[in-house]
């Protein structure tokens, strides 16, 4: 199937339907019954299904119709939805995904369909009708122009003889059943012991609760040839479908009634009906505030307009010709200066002023809330604990922190990655942490939140926290720790965030493939973060991750080595120093700073600067982890704000620039990765054998 | 990207490294620029010299002499950088490529272009889409996205006779 615009249209509607989707089914776990919940449940599929049979998708009009129809009950209140029918919802939103996914829809991924829809009807209590591509509303409209929700019940007595006129009471039956939900109930008292029994009369009569949308005439249509020999009742109870519960009720009462009693229990249930129609209360009332849970939602009919949406590509290159702007006012207010225009440099602060508060809300235009992923790794949890036997509840804090889209879309990963370990690794079984006496449900809780310029998101769970010796002992096989080196737990820590190691003795399809923490900390190192991990035996473990606010700008510390400029990120720097110099430079030598020898980077000897070493030198003292380090250069030049623009993967192996900035008159700063340029500079000394 | 404007010719941009013509197809030449100045990239292979500035983004810049082991691009007065689009890793990625002076644009007859001799397992040969003769000269046709596409030396020298491509003083 080609796709054109209106069809791409309908998938990423349906996308984020299907994602609002998602976030109701899992507050539903706690909220089963909220009306609210399953209505936009059901409006949400309802319209994946119409406009998908609008655009041509349909598979997914099919068997979004089963689901729809399922919650169509469930919103009437004829279909709870207990814990298993969640996952079974679940498990229908993925499988609409996946079919979106491969519009040229193979028979497997229609078996597939067939099976949950099966499922779906065992649930709704339609088993037994046909699962090929019929038009999907001819089961409820087939029976007549009329349609009209009601709950019925018919009591029929065949006539002992139907046989010999050839009528078979049960095909009536059949047809009943076959027009909604039938509860029959048949009585059997009639029939006489098995010696005086003639197998050719009919002797057992019912007493049948049918709801269906077909109005009385269509009932009556089924009876229509046996009417005048057999005894046909038909009250209608009330003018929607009553819930399963209720007739299960009624099916007792008049289970136990003769049809000599029928008046009797027909009253009764009429005023049944009437009392639990009477103890409803109405359901339109707007929906407050305290509903909406965390993770936005889509915006409601009233709020639509006010959002766009905008492809993230266009909203590259609007900061690009934004950065452009910037450096051009820069280029006019230098001329301003050295041609000593007043004039001119008032229009250049102006236009400086503008270009400034342009960028801001360009930028600011990338930011989204984190909440967004909040919905898929709850689900994940879930999921997850159900296939690990163990019970866990996700808590999220801080859904409004917003991040830039770019560093949203790489922190899934690692996030997940997180999460699952938790689960894996820390928390216990149900069993285990009884005996430990913890409370036998785990929690993981992720709290996001602004601090001092930076995002930071912390995950924490109460399971076992990380067995050090283990760690240690698997340290050491790998030979990541030397015998008799003394580690500390930080060091050991350390060991854990290195390539290949893992300590599942079995690898599990969760996790413990060997690509673990090691992948996390360079995806955050990736994103400019740090990641922080923290552990208590027994008690639980805590992730700490930073992450600069956005990818797009730095504000960094510009310096000049030779003729080459470089910027310093300042969230690094801690202080800035001066030496004289002598002789020539060494790629790491020492300094005093605060009363301790630090080593010292030469930027000049270990990037290989052309020119002379200056007589005088500027060190900028950096912070890594918990170490200083200096980095020395010729001159400093100011603090800035950059837009960052990636360095080509041309130069993928020089992996202490992290990007490159443009400067006012055109040039280009390359912009430094400390931690990682302290790690180049300490293997070139160790293989230079001066460390 | 089609590089045939009829059936039977193909256009490239020609340029020099030393004395040896080669040829780009033209379609994915993206401006020329002169030789500015080139930010340098530490801890880089020679051949890299750095990064320029086109409007606002950082554009790798290649020594097209010395990728193909043919000596070094000096710096006068006719040196110029290409600024092209490659076929890198699936993706479109811009680069620079330094040359010792651009030429023209040619409309070559397919009739005239043959395929690259074979060197055996030499890298250089992959490079090389075909040799076109042109007005009694040799101009060696450049696939670039190959050029591009290792980190290794293509080393042509041995095609073009060992001579080390002389080039004028730096």
């Amino acid at each position: 199937m080609q796709l054109d615009q209106g069809a791409r249209a309908f998938q990423e509607e349906a996308l984020e339907l299907l994602t609002e989707a998602e976030e109701v089914l899992l507050a539903m776990e706690d909220n089963p019954h909220d009306t609210g919940l399953i209505d936009r449940l059901f409006r949400a599929m309802h319209t994946v299904k119409g406009s998908g049979a609008m655009f041509g998708f349909d598979e997914v009009a099919r068997f979004t119709h089963e689901v729809e129809t399922a919650l169509d009950m469930a919103r009437a209140g004829t279909l709870e939805i207990t814990h298993k029918g969640l996952s079974l919802l679940l498990q229908s939103r993925d499988h609409i995904l996946h079919i979106l996914a491969t519009p040229d829809a193979a028979t497997s991924l229609h078996d597939a369909s067939d099976a949950l829809i099966a499922r779906l009807r065992a649930m709704t209590g339609q088993a037994g009708q046909q699962t090929t591509a019929a038009a999907p509303t001819q089961t409820t409209s087939e029976a007549g122009r009329c349609q009209s929700p009601g709950t019925w019940w018919i009591r029929y007595r065949p006539h002992p003889d139907s046989y010999l006129t050839g009528t078979n009471p049960l095909a009536l039956l059949t047809e009943l059943d076959a027009m909604g939900q039938m509860l029959a109930i048949v009585h059997v008292e009639a029939i006489p012991e098995l010696a005086t029994m003639n197998p050719e009369s009919v002797l057992e009569w019912w007493d049948i609760l049918l709801r269906t949308d077909a109005c009385e005439e269509v009932l009556r249509d089924v009876f229509v040839f046996v009417e005048d020999e057999h005894d046909v009742s038909i009250v209608r109870l009330a003018g929607e479908f009553l819930r399963q519960d209720d007739l299960t009720e009624f099916a007792g009462l008049v289970g136990a009634a003769s049809m000599e009693e029928s008046a009797a229990v027909r009253a009764e249930l009429e005023s049944r009906v009437a009392a639990l129609l009477a103890r409803r209360t109405p359901i339109d009332e707007p929906r407050h505030g305290a509903e909406e849970h965390p993770g936005g939602g889509s915006p409601s009919a009233a709020t639509a307009s006010a959002t766009i949406r905008v492809e993230s590509t266009r909203l590259d290159r609007l900061v690009d010709l934004v950065g452009e702007l910037v450096i051009i006012h820069s280029r006019l207010q230098q001329r301003a200066l050295a041609h000593e225009d007043a004039h001119g440099r008032a229009i250049a602060e102006d236009l400086g002023r503008v270009a400034a508060r342009l960028r801001d809300e360009t930028l600011r235009i990338r930011m989204v809330p984190i909440g967004g992923m909040f919905g898929a790794l709850r689900r994940l949890v879930r999921d997850l604990s159900m296939e690990l036997g163990k019970e866990a509840v996700f808590e999220a804090e801080g859904a409004d922190t917003e991040l830039d889209k770019s560093v949203i879309d790489q922190l899934k990963d690692p996030l997940v990655h997180i999460l699952r370990n938790s689960l894996d690794h820390g928390l216990e079984s149900p069993e285990v942490r009884a005996a430990a006496g913890k409370p036998a449900q785990g929690t993981v809780r992720l709290q996001a939140a602004h601090d001092s310029g930076e995002v930071r998101i912390v995950i924490t769970d109460d399971g076992a926290g990380v067995d050090l010796e283990r760690v240690r002992q698997k340290a050491l096989e790998k030979g990541l720790l030397a015998p008799g080196e003394e580690a500390d737990e930080r060091r050991v820590i350390e060991c854990l965030f290195e390539p290949g190691f893992s300590t599942a003795s079995a690898v599990s399809s969760v996790s413990g493939r060997g690509v673990g923490m090691d992948v996390v900390k360079q995806s955050i190192e990736g994103l400019r973060g740090r990641v922080l991990l923290e552990t208590t035996a027994g008690q639980g473990t805590r992730m700490t991750i930073r992450l600069p606010l956005t990818l797009a700008i730095i504000d960094g510390m510009q310096v000049k080595v030779g003729n080459e400029y470089y910027i310093i990120p300042v969230s690094s720097i801690v202080a800035c120093q001066e030496r004289q110099t002598s002789g020539e430079a060494t790629p790491v030598d020492t300094i005093p700073w605060q009363e301790r020898l630090t080593p010292c980077v030469s930027l000049r000897a270990l990037l290989g600067v052309a020119g002379q070493r200056p007589p005088y030198e500027r060190i900028i003292v950096t912070r890594v982890e918990d170490d200083a380090v200096g980095l020395a250069v010729d001159v400093v030049i100011g603090q800035q704000q950059a837009v960052i623009k990636p360095l080509s993967d041309i130069y993928r192996g020089v992996d202490f620039v992290s990007g490159t900035a443009v400067n006012g008159d055109g040039g280009i700063s390359l912009i430094l990765d400390v931690p990682r340029l302290v790690r180049f500079a300490t293997t070139t000394a160790a293989a230079a054998g001066k460390l | 990207m089609q590089e045939q404007t009829s059936q039977d010719s193909m256009r490239f941009l020609t340029l020099t490294l030393g004395k040896e013509h080669f040829a780009i197809g033209i379609d994915s030449v993206r401006e020329i620029l002169d030789y500015t100045d080139v930010t340098r990239i530490p801890q880089a292979p020679p051949y890299m010299r750095g990064v320029v500035n086109v409007r606002g983004a950082a554009v790798p810049v290649m020594d097209l002499a010395q990728k193909l082991a043919l000596g070094e691009v000096g710096r006068t007065i006719h040196t110029r950088i290409v600024i092209m689009e490659v076929m890198r890793n699936e993706e479109t990625a811009v680069v620079g490529v330094l040359a010792d002076s651009v030429k023209e644009v040619l409309e070559i007859p397919m009739a005239s272009i043959a395929p690259p001799p074979h060197l055996g397992s030499q890298a250089g040969a992959a490079c090389l889409r075909g040799i076109a003769n042109h007005e009694g000269r040799f101009i060696l046709l450049l696939d670039l996205s190959q050029v591009f596409a290792t980190d290794e030396i293509q080393d042509l020298s041995a095609m073009l006779g060992g001579n080390d491509v002389e080039t004028p003083a730096a």
